[in-house]
C-alpha cells in the first residue's frame, strides 16, 4: 500500500519544498524588483523629456500602435510627451518610447524591447540609428537610397522591414503628440 | 572519482558541445557574439553546479520512478529564484544575462548531469562536475562567439578588430553561420585529438 503512494508522496514533498524556496524568494526579491523597474522607467523618461519635472498619464485607447502615454509638465505648462509604442518589426513585437516635445519634434527613441535579427535589425536599438529621429517633426519616409530629404530615414542595411516599423511607430507617436496638443485625443 | 580528472572530463573530454554535442539550442541561439557566448555560458554553469548538488543531496530519497520530475522542478526552480534574484539585486548584470536566463530551463545539460552524473554520486564530485561541464560548456560558446562574431562584425568582445576594408559575412552571425562554425570547430578539435593519440 505504501510503496505504491511513495513516489507521488514524494514528488508532491519535493514540490512543496521548491514551492516554498520560491515564495520566499519572490517575497524578498518583490520591493527591489518594484524599485529598480520605476527607476528604470523614470531614467528613460527623463532622458527623452529632461525638462518636464511631472508626469502625468494619458488615455490612449483609439490612438493607432500607441500602448502608453505621459504628458511631461513643468511649472504648469505641457513641456511635451513621453509615448510607448508598439509595432511589429521583422522577428516580432517591438516596444519603444518615443519622447515629443511641444513643438512636436522628436525629443529620443528608446527601442526597450526586441527580436530582430542580431546584427541586422538589431542595429535598430543603438543610438547611431535612433537619433537620427531626434529634432525633426516627420512624418518620416524610409529611403533604401541615400537619404536627401529633412524626415528622411535611411533603410538599415537589409533591415528595411525593421526600419518601415521604428519609422512608422515614431510617426504614431508624432501624429498623438500634435493630435493632443489639438485636444482631439488623450484627455 | 578524483576532482582534477573530473574537471578535465568536463573541460576537454567529454565537452558538453563540441564532443557530447548537447543543449545545442542555446549554443546555436546565443553565440553571435563573444559575449553573449560567456554570459549564456556562465549563467548555465551557476544553475548547473546549484541543481548538481542538490540533487546529489536528495538522490537517496527519491525514488527511481518519478526521479526525472523531481530534477525538472529542482531545476526549474533554481532558474527561477538566480532569476528573480538578478532582477532584484544586480540589475546591472541582469541586463545583459536576463535574455538568457529563461532559456536555461531548455538546456539539456543540467537535465544530462542530473542523470548521467549526480544522481548517483557524492554532493562533492557531483558540485565539481557541475563546475567543470560549466567550464567546458562556456568556453566552448565563447569559442564559437568570438569566431562569429570576428568574421560577421569585425570585432572581437565588442572592440572592433578587422579593418574597414574586410569584408563583413552577416551570414555568420545569423543562424547558418552558428552550424557552419560548430562544424568547422568539431572537425578542427577532432583533428587535433587524433593526431594526439
Amino acid at each position: 500500500m505504501f510503496s505504491a503512494l511513495k513516489p507521488g508522496l514524494t514528488l508532491f514533498a519535493v514540490s512543496a519544498i521548491a514551492a516554498l524556496a520560491l515564495s520566499f524568494t519572490y517575497m524578498i526579491t518583490e520591493k527591489p524588483i518594484e524599485a529598480q523597474n520605476a527607476a528604470a522607467q523614470e531614467r528613460s523618461r527623463l532622458e527623452l523629456l529632461p525638462d518636464a519635472d511631472t508626469f502625468e498619464e494619458m488615455d490612449v485607447t483609439s490612438a493607432r500602435a500607441v500602448t502608453s502615454a505621459l504628458k511631461g509638465k513643468a511649472d504648469g505648462r505641457t513641456v511635451g510627451y513621453v509615448i510607448g509604442i508598439s509595432v511589429s518589426g521583422y522577428g516580432g513585437v517591438m516596444d519603444m518610447l518615443v519622447g515629443v516635445d511641444d513643438g512636436n519634434a522628436v525629443t529620443g527613441v528608446k527601442i526597450m524591447n526586441h527580436s530582430e535579427t542580431p546584427g541586422l535589425g538589431a542595429n535598430a536599438s543603438q543610438e547611431s540609428f535612433t537619433d537620427k529621429y531626434k529634432g525633426k517633426t516627420g512624418p518620416f519616409t524610409v529611403t533604401k537610397s541615400v537619404a536627401s530629404g529633412e524626415n528622411e530615414i535611411d533603410a538599415i542595411t537589409s533591415a528595411t522591414i525593421t526600419t518601415t516599423a521604428v519609422t512608422d511607430g515614431v510617426n504614431a507617436a508624432v501624429e498623438f503628440a500634435a493630435a493632443s496638443a489639438r485636444g482631439d485625443v488623450g484627455q | 572519482m578524483n576532482i582534477g580528472k573530473i574537471i578535465k572530463n568536463g573541460v576537454i573530454d567529454e565537452n558538453p558541445t563540441f564532443v557530447q554535442v548537447i543543449g545545442m539550442c542555446p549554443t546555436l541561439a546565443v553565440t553571435t557574439s563573444a559575449i553573449n557566448g560567456i554570459g549564456m555560458g556562465l549563467a548555465t554553469a551557476a544553475v548547473l553546479v546549484c541543481s548538481n548538488l542538490m540533487i546529489s543531496l536528495i538522490r537517496k530519497i527519491v525514488p527511481d520512478k518519478i526521479r526525472i520530475p523531481c530534477y525538472v522542478v529542482v531545476i526549474a526552480s533554481f532558474v527561477t529564484i538566480v532569476q528573480l534574484l538578478l532582477q532584484g539585486f544586480l540589475p546591472e548584470l541582469n541586463k545583459s544575462l536576463g535574455i538568457f536566463i529563461p532559456l536555461i530551463v531548455v538546456n539539456c545539460i543540467i537535465l544530462a548531469r542530473a542523470e548521467a552524473f549526480a544522481g548517483k554520486q557524492g554532493p562533492i564530485s557531483s558540485f565539481f562536475d557541475g563546475a567543470s561541464m560549466g567550464i567546458g560548456f562556456t568556453l566552448a560558446l565563447f569559442i564559437i562567439g568570438l569566431a562569429r562574431e570576428l568574421l560577421g562584425s569585425g570585432s572581437a568582445l565588442g572592440f572592433t578588430i578587422l579593418p574597414v576594408v574586410f569584408p563583413r559575412t552577416i551570414m555568420m552571425i545569423l543562424p547558418p553561420g552558428a552550424f557552419i562554425t560548430l562544424g568547422l570547430l568539431m572537425a578542427l578539435l577532432r583533428y587535433i585529438g587524433r593526431r594526439k593519440a
